[in-house]
């Protein structure tokens, strides 16, 4: 199977739900929240997180958002050479551990060899926990 | 030792220097990318990388950028009630294993929530800078930051 897409496999009002999601694990969580450096008690701190507002851990957002761009990569950005810029990225839910995530996205501009793609996030019972919009360099060939 | 700030901390126009930088290894690379489901083969395929016109393998952005911001969230937004989103984020120089990342974040301003008078909302722009001080990344975000003592 071919990863990605090249130029001319790419056009503005393409839209992909993609597959495999992923489930995200506590051991994700701590892994990425500390070598991040982010050591914010709410992402590594479960005796903390359970007197705050949704009392356990959240999820830290850019794992969330790296997951969600990582998984549109087979059906887009597979072959892209450069990321130009993440735009709009809003976190609309939170995201716990154990939860499963999909994502969906939309090609919504093309500009020479520029793309740019809008990805959703979304979890187990469809709820969108994240949008964001990104451009990519994509090669022609 | 003081983790993130209140709200009343926040200064606009302040610059907070993180103090902390990071170099970032190919094992990190590579990590990141695969656990994020990420299988684009400029990022883990030398060989790959080097037929594309690149020298090696280029760090992934979605590393880079959790990077940046996880080494901002001390000075910043380490008491946040919750994150609300990025406006922008910005690559502008690729950076490769070895490299070193360190930042800074500036308040570009703050206002008071309009329903919850405990808190407020802090909106601040983070810069990304490799070992030779050239600009690698530029950030926008906005959280929830409570009120303290």
């Amino acid at each position: 199977m071919s990863y990605g897409r090249y130029l001319h496999e790419i056009e503005v009002g393409q839209t992909f739900r993609h597959w495999p999601g992923r489930t995200i694990t506590e051991f994700d969580d701590t892994l990425f929240s500390l070598l991040s450096m982010n050591l914010h008690p709410v992402h590594i701190d479960e005796h903390h997180a359970r007197g705050t507002q949704h009392g356990q851990r959240l999820v830290e957002g850019p794992i969330v958002i790296s997951l969600v761009i990582g998984m549109s990569q087979a059906d887009i950005g597979g072959r892209a050479l450069r990321t130009v810029e993440y735009s709009d990225v809003r976190h609309l839910g939170p995201v716990f551990h154990g939860d499963t995530i999909y994502a969906a996205s939309s090609v919504v501009g093309k500009d020479g060899d520029v793309v740019e793609v809008e990805s959703r996030g979304l979890n187990q019972r469809a709820e969108v926990v994240l949008t964001l919009r990104r451009k990519i360099v994509v090669p022609a060939a | 030792v003081n983790y993130g700030r209140y709200y009343d901390e926040f200064e606009v126009g302040a610059v907070y220097k993180h103090s902390l930088g990071r170099t970032i290894t190919d094992f990190d690379n590579t990590l990141f990318a695969l656990m994020t489901m990420n299988q684009n083969p400029l990022h883990i395929d030398d060989h790959y990388a080097r037929a594309q016109g690149f020298e090696r393998r280029p760090v992934i952005d979605g590393l880079i950028f959790s990077l940046l911001t996880g080494m901002s969230v001390m000075d910043t937004s380490g008491k946040t009630i919750a994150n609300l989103g990025f406006d922008i984020v910005r690559f502008e120089a690729p950076m490769y294993a070895g490299d070193s990342l360190y930042g800074e974040s500036e308040v570009l301003d703050k206002r008071e929530s309009a329903s919850k008078p405990d808190r407020g909302i802090v909106h601040i722009e983070t810069r990304g800078f490799n070992q030779r001080g050239e600009r690698v990344i530029t950030l926008r975000r906005s959280f929830l930051a409570p009120k303290g003592s």
